[in-house]
């Protein structure tokens, strides 16, 4: 009853402290020049974060950004030798404000077009932000993406214009859910899971090979393919299991679909699991 | 005649040779100046012919000649008829003479009419020139040119230059007395160093450097190239066919960091928000005082205890704490995960860990404000057991946090606010560190009551002696047996 009562108290009093927020809003836009491939970094701490392909042919990127003065700065930097682009938010470095951190930017928000015409190597770091990515139609020639408290979407709904080379998922508390994944034409995914799970959504066609590499734990990773694509699952299980909705066959140490030897492509699954289930389904795109 | 004639006619083509010249400048400003109508200048080739000089001469010549036989013929009285017939005869060559030159004649006059508005013109544009030669020059001195605004003095514009100075977001500027007041165009054809206005910036030419607008936009026109950044405060960046290189940025607003608030209104309302922010803690910790001293009075008198009888003690074991903290959650986690029950306790177990950690801190930060509270008021009067104690938190709560409120104060003070944040910081660090280990030492104060000998003495200790009479009291002999040892 007293530690019930004390926490309450803690509980209704702790906002009175977060005060004093200064928002500011900033549109940030870079002109194309050249048509090289372009390192893009995006960080962002808290709040919402939406990225997609810019509608306007001439620009490189496209960015507004809502955030707490107070406690961030934007990042919106540009180097033409190396070809590489930093966006987002960082932690303020004014004096004492380096010292009292993010007090959870919740009402800040950050939208970033990117063109579609360019070569992206692209990095995105999520804190405590909800990110809803539409990669769709773009040249993502590689995709990076950690995420921390909340999670991320990732979609493709047109088809990548080149082939996605290498997809990394490091993942934190918050759930990551990837779908039209065969647009991206991705070769190769890794995933580092930690709490969140993974959910990997392949659409209705695939139209090269995949490569999953996961390492997991107490996050769940679920798999979603065409009818036309064979499932390979090959992983050290600890206090987890693997769960497949559509046919298997075990053979050795590794699990093979039915139609793994028919199939059209093949996705190979291997990796160690922690208190994570590793579920593999048929796509209901 | 003749020579006047043709003196007209070399000064027509003299003149309109010249004005053909001065079309070729072009201005260096580009602000709405005509080009002169050189094509209602008649060419070369509709001037008077090299034949018709020769038919003018010729007469001349034989009108000199007629006027000569008829001076003489009068001179020697020659006949009537004779001088009747030189008569004619001059009066047929004037005729011929002015039919030949009197068209050419009001030609030439509308001719010099039109020559003198030219040169009039070109009077005008050679001033015109030289004043924007002159405001180029300026101009290039100074490569910020702000456009008039209605709105804003000076003072508004000097202080809006140097938020946007030190805004992070923002583009250095110059000071503010180097930049011009007046009106200003980057026109096409024209090149400029870095542009700033105060409203919209319209560029149509070239501008190498930055392009910044204060309060307007900035707009890039079709065929204009900016080398560097443009910037909008307090607008937008609009592309309009231009070409920029650098970034394009709008800002709502500038702000002034924290280093350069000093006393401004904003810097002020800065110092506002962390002194509400300071208040709000302090309130919160008094409240959380009263409810430990409603509810676990025992438990915050045990803790303080312990950190007066304990303190090394105590430090070392909040040092560990703190460090262990991540450690022992992770090793909790795996823990908890080698069994099933234990798994299911997990989303419960980690947060309750949290929690109690944060118990044990607040109840043992204000153990800590007591101690602290106790030896600020230990010259105070004298009150009841609780009210001392009371007291003595809120004093000690009230010294940590006025270490915050001093800070916030002194804030836009560039060296002291720093250093008395980091004082602040420190000592309420070792204040919760201490208060961690202590209430941790003394298992929150549900332990080691043995160390809680007895509550605090809210008197001094004269107080509740018995008073010495002043003549004295004899010692008590010890008694003795007497009975002999055997």
């Amino acid at each position: 009853m007293r530690i019930t009562t004390i926490l309450a108290a803690a509980a209704i009093l702790a906002p009175v402290a977060a005060q004093g927020q200064q928002w500011r809003t900033i549109e940030s836009a870079r002109q194309l020049s050249g048509e090289g491939p372009l390192k893009v970094s995006v960080s962002y701490a808290a709040g919402k974060l939406e990225v997609a392909p810019s509608e306007d042919a001439g620009l490189l990127y496209q960015m507004r950004i809502r955030y707490d003065e107070q406690s961030m700065d934007a990042i919106h930097e540009y180097d033409a030798n190396s070809r590489r682009l930093r966006l987002g938010l960082d932690k303020a470095n004014v004096g004492f404000k380096s010292l009292r951190g993010s007090k959870g930017d919740r009402g800040g928000s950050m939208s970033l077009e990117l063109s579609p015409s360019v070569p992206l190597d692209l990095d995105v770091a999520v804190g405590a932000a909800e990110a809803d990515l539409e990669l769709g139609g773009m040249k993502v020639r590689s995709l990076a993406i950690k995420t921390g408290m909340a999670g991320a979407k990732v979609s493709f709904g047109e088809p990548n214009v080149i082939p996605l080379d290498r997809m990394t998922l490091d993942v934190g508390m918050g759930a990551v859910e990837l779908t039209e994944l065969g647009n991206a034409h991705v070769g190769e995914i890794s995933i580092h899971g930690a709490m969140g799970g993974v959910s990997l959504d392949f659409g209705s066609e695939m139209t090269r090979d995949v490569k999953v590499d996961a390492t997991l734990a107490l996050g769940g990773l679920q798999v979603a393919v065409p009818d036309d694509v064979g499932v390979m699952f090959q992983g050290d299980l600890k206090a987890a299991k693997f769960d497949p909705r559509i046919a298997f066959t075990r053979m050795g140490d590794a699990w093979y679909s039915m139609n793994w030897k028919d199939a059209s492509h093949k996705v190979t699954i291997v990796g160690t699991s922690t208190l994570a289930n590793v579920t593999v389904q048929r796509s209901e795109r | 005649m003749r020579a006047a004639a043709l003196s007209l006619l070399i000064l027509a083509g003299a003149s309109a040779s010249a004005s053909a010249q001065t079309v070729k400048v072009t201005p260096p400003t580009p602000p709405a100046m005509p080009a002169p109508k050189v094509a209602e200048v008649p060419g070369p080739q509709e001037f008077p012919s090299r034949q018709w000089e020769l038919e003018v001469n010729a007469l001349g010549d034989s009108i000199r000649i007629a006027a000569r036989e008829l001076a003489t013929a009068s001179k020697a009285h020659e006949s009537p008829e004779r001088i009747d017939a030189l008569q004619q005869r001059l009066d047929a060559l004037r005729g011929r003479l002015e039919a030949k030159v009197g068209p050419e004649m009001g030609r030439l006059g509308a001719m010099q009419g039109r020559l003198g508005a030219i040169q009039g013109r070109f009077g005008e544009m050679a001033g015109e020139i030289a004043a924007a030669r002159a405001h180029a020059a300026l101009a290039g001195k100074q490569v910020v040119v702000v456009k008039e605004h209605g709105d804003m003095s000076p003072g508004q514009l000097k202080k809006r230059i140097k938020q946007i100075s030190g805004d992070p977001q923002g583009l250095n500027l110059p000071p503010a007395d180097s930049i011009i007041d007046s009106d200003f165009a980057v026109a096409a054809g024209t090149a400029r160093g870095r542009v700033a206005a105060v409203g919209d910036l319209d560029v149509f030419g070239t501008v190498n450097g930055d392009a910044i607008s204060l309060d307007g936009d900035v707009i890039i026109h079709r065929g204009a190239h900016v080398t560097g950044d443009a910037l909008a405060v307090g607008g937008n960046v609009r592309l309009d066919g231009g070409t920029i290189d650098g970034e394009m940025r709008s800002l709502e607003e500038p702000v002034v960091p924290s280093a350069t608030v000093a006393a401004s209104p904003s810097g002020f309302l800065s110092i506002l928000g962390e002194l509400q922010r300071v208040m709000g803690w302090l309130v919160a910790m008094v409240l959380l005082g009263f409810a430990s001293m409603v509810f676990a009075e025992d438990r915050l008198r045990v803790v303080a205890s312990t950190i007066e009888a304990r303190f090394g003690k105590s430090l070392l074991w909040g040092l560990i704490a703190e460090v262990s903290f991540i450690p022992v959650l992770v090793l909790a986690a795996v823990l908890l995960a080698v069994t099933i029950i234990g798994i299911v306790l997990i989303p419960v177990a980690l947060p309750a860990i949290c929690v109690l950690t944060a118990l044990l801190s607040v109840l043992g930060f204000l153990a800590v404000s007591r101690v602290a509270g106790q030896a600020l008021t230990r010259r105070a009067a004298a009150v009841s057991v609780r009210g001392a104690e009371l007291r003595s938190m809120l004093a000690g709560l009230f010294f940590f946090f006025g270490l915050w409120a001093a800070a916030a104060v002194l804030s836009w003070v560039p060296v002291l606010g720093a250093l008395l944040h980091a004082l602040a910081f420190v000592v309420t660090w070792a204040a919760a560190t201490v208060g961690l280990g202590a209430a941790i030492v003394s298992r929150g104060g549900a332990g080691a009551r043995e160390v809680a000998v007895a509550a605090p003495s809210a008197t001094p200790d004269i107080g509740w002696q018995t008073p010495t009479p002043i003549s004295g009291i004899a010692a008590a002999r010890r008694p003795t047996s007497t009975t002999p040892e055997v």
